[in-house]
């Protein structure tokens, strides 16, 4: 039997991800949980063959909750799923140790070939990711600015470009303004922009929010 | 019962067609997946209620309200979306919608939704009624 953990804040997608789960895997036990907190519960309590995790969530992000798994178990398979394009978050989750990523537009075809295969301890690589790792590799594709930028400092930075002020941010992520005010200049000085404005263009250009 | 659930996500379409079969066991169920086929399948037969994402490519679900609307004012429609309550509630509502959801709410909200609209009343977030 395998015993699969599913971490989305949408019901309506938590049901879906178990019915199409369900129809190849009928003896599977599944456990919902809607937030990151009672994700890291559920990682500490139980034994999992299979994570499904969504990378946006309230409270801490999906790649927090990544990370913190790989700490606590770390040989247990995590595939992380996104609404966002694969370009803007597979490279991120693959280096913090996931072991494949899914858009949410494509994950009935691929989950169930995805979980098959981290089953077998490999990770599922959409032929899409596969190209631009290639790309990477080769050195036709150069880093963009924002992929030079640390998890914690992308995160700022989206936060940033929606508009949130640095006292809303430190809140959000429990740290204190002066720490977001550093994370602001080392974003702005990596990137080479010089205002909220510019860091909020370049979001838009680049289909980061 | 028939009922039409237009959204861009599979596993959400998905997600919901699961949750209204467990309630409405001999519900007829179609399915739409950007705003045109919403648009195409909701004139081309009728619908009890049509349940609609708000993003989705090609114009979205409040474009699609408007014009499905323009040719069935009629149409019972429950929007349903990730955007927090107060970002498009009264909007959709004001375009005509007979309620709105948000993604998070547990399955049990929206079959109460769906029963709510389909006995002919409106389903409004209760953030809005004070």
């Amino acid at each position: 039997m395998i015993r699969i953990l599913i971490a989305d804040d949408h019901a309506v997608v938590r049901k879906g991800l178990r019915q199409i789960i369900t129809d190849e895997f009928p003896s599977a036990e599944i456990t919902e949980v809607g937030d990151v907190e009672s994700l890291i519960v559920q990682v500490i309590k139980a034994d999992w063959n299979v994570i499904i995790c969504d990378i946006s969530m309230p409270g801490r992000s999906g790649v927090e909750a990544l990370e913190q798994i790989k700490q606590i178990k770390p040989d247990i398979p995590v595939l992380m799923l996104s609404m966002h394009s694969e370009d803007q978050y597979a490279m991120r989750v693959l280096k913090a140790g996931a072991s494949g990523f899914l858009n949410k537009s494509s994950v009935h075809e691929e989950l169930v070939k995805a979980i098959h295969m981290v089953r077998l301890g490999r990770r599922y690589i959409t032929s899409s990711i596969a190209e631009r790792m290639a790309e990477s590799l080769s050195g036709q594709n150069g880093k963009r600015p924002h992929e030079i930028l640390s998890n914690r400092e992308f995160e700022i930075l989206k936060m940033i470009a929606s508009g949130r002020s640095i006292s809303e941010i430190a809140d959000q992520l429990s740290l204190s303004p002066t720490t977001v005010s550093t994370y602001r200049s080392r974003i702005l000085e990596k990137m080479s922009l010089k205002s909220n404005a510019d860091i909020t263009r370049y979001a838009l250009e680049n289909g980061l929010i | 019962m028939k009922v039409l659930i237009a959204d861009d996500h599979e596993v959400i379409r998905i997600g919901i067609r699961h949750i209204l079969q467990e309630e409405f066991t001999l519900a007829e169920i179609g399915e739409a997946f950007d705003t045109n086929s919403l648009i195409e399948k909701a004139i081309a037969a009728d619908w009890d209620i049509i349940i609609s994402d708000i993003s989705m490519p090609g114009g979205g679900g409040i474009e699609a309200l408007k014009k499905i609307l323009t040719q069935k004012p009629s149409q019972r429609i429950l929007i349903i979306t990730t955007y927090a309550e107060d970002q498009y509630a009264k909007r959709v509502l004001e375009a005509g919608a007979f309620g709105f959801l948000t993604k998070d709410t547990a399955p049990e909200k929206l079959v109460d939704a769906v029963n709510t609209i389909l006995s002919g009343d409106r389903f409004i977030p209760p953030s809005l009624i004070d």
